[in-house]
């Protein structure tokens, strides 16, 4: 009986959550204003770029809006997110950005500055990325394997309750070590 | 990609939680028509007045900010429905930039004041003051000219300085977001 109620809790979340996730990551073109730093940490000249054309093993891509209220309530913790994976991400493997569904670039620059955001965030005027996520909710976030050929090896929607253990799946799901 | 499955089965156990366009309260309008009136004010007018009952108790009547604040109406269509309950939360977060311009934000919508309530809770709460125009039904938008056939409003946005005139007007694709980016823009033009 248990293990019924354990399948048929996990259909239930899979029904709910995950359908917005596709198996490849759409080879979406990421814009915005990058600073310098911010175009050094993606290894890139700027933007306008392609997913694919991220010299990076994976990217993090978190979807959000500026006008989405968990997104604002999570802010904080998708910093720390950020913070934690860094530092367990040695090797620089994995490279985390921010996408602003219908955001305009005014939007996604305040949304940056508010909450102090260390990560490049893109906008998405015309919700273009979004509509090829088939719409998903906000926050997602999703773990591409660019190397693979953009494969998701993760996918994540609604706020995050555990920054650690998100950092523990996210290197479980990328094959990394973490640091000791 | 069997283990992509099992790690979003991992991630989903540990961190489950709704996202915002999944609650399952909001209702899906579907696509609308952009705009369904006749506006009836233009910039350099006087801002028709109005008293309506406010969210937090007691009515707000617009000429009261004469000589003291300047004024952003956002008119939304009504509660429960996609675009406006982002645009509000989203004002919210921007109410130091209102305040940056002396400016006092006012969201009204034609909902009766028990269901802007419930809506308002839903959305995690805001921080401006938002108003009733449910009775006499849409009196105040029907003066500025928003009110659409089906008894809701357009999404419009009026920024009034403090003399009561009408400074910027938008009225917006009711199935889009109005950018942040104009009402900033137009404030930054309001005489000092």
């Amino acid at each position: 009986m248990k293990n019924v109620t354990m399948i048929l809790a996990i259909l239930a979340l899979l029904l709910t959550a995950v359908p917005a996730s596709a198996d490849v990551f759409p080879d979406l073109e990421l814009r915005g204003d990058l600073a310098p730093e911010q175009a050094a940490y993606l290894g890139i000249e700027a933007a306008p770029v392609k997913v694919s054309a991220i010299p990076a093993d994976f990217l993090l891509v978190e979807v959000f809006s500026m006008y989405c209220p968990i997104c604002q309530r999570d802010a904080p913790a998708v910093n720390e997110l950020y913070k934690e994976l860094s530092a367990a991400d040695t090797e620089g493997r994995i490279r985390f950005v921010g996408l602003g569904a219908g955001n305009t670039p005014f939007e996604v620059n305040f949304y940056a500055k508010k909450y102090e955001v260390p990560f490049p965030l893109f906008h998405d005027q015309e919700f273009e990325g979004h509509k090829a996520l088939n719409n998903v909710g906000t926050p997602a976030y999703y773990l591409v394997d660019i190397a693979s050929g953009r494969e998701i090896r993760l996918f994540h929607i609604g706020a995050i309750e555990d920054v650690s253990a998100m950092v523990g799946a996210l290197l479980e799901a990328a094959g990394i070590k973490g640091a000791e | 990609m069997r283990r992509a499955w099992l790690a979003a089965v991992a991630v989903l156990f540990l961190w489950a939680a709704p996202a915002g366009a999944d609650s399952g309260l909001i209702y899906d309008t579907g696509e609308l028509k952009p705009v369904d009136s006749v506006l009836k004010v233009a910039v350099g007018d006087e801002a028709p007045d109005f008293e309506l009952p406010a969210v937090g108790g007691g009515t707000v009547r617009l000429s009261d900010f004469r000589g003291r604040r300047n004024v952003v109406l956002s008119f939304v269509p009504a509660a429960w429905t996609p675009v406006c309950s982002d645009q509000w939360p989203g004002y919210n977060l921007a109410l130091d930039l209102f305040k940056q311009y002396d400016a006092e934000l006012i969201g009204i919508s034609e909902d009766n004041t028990p269901s802007q309530y419930a809506w308002i809770k839903e959305m995690g709460g805001l921080n401006f003051t938002v108003l009733s125009d449910f009775w006499p039904h849409g009196e105040a938008a029907k003066q500025y000219g928003i009110l659409r056939s089906d008894g809701t409003a357009e999404r419009a946005l009026f920024v009034i300085d403090k003399q009561g005139i009408i400074r910027f007007i938008l009225v917006g694709d009711i199935n889009r977001r109005p950018d942040l980016g104009l009402l900033v823009d137009a404030l930054s033009k309001l005489p000092k």
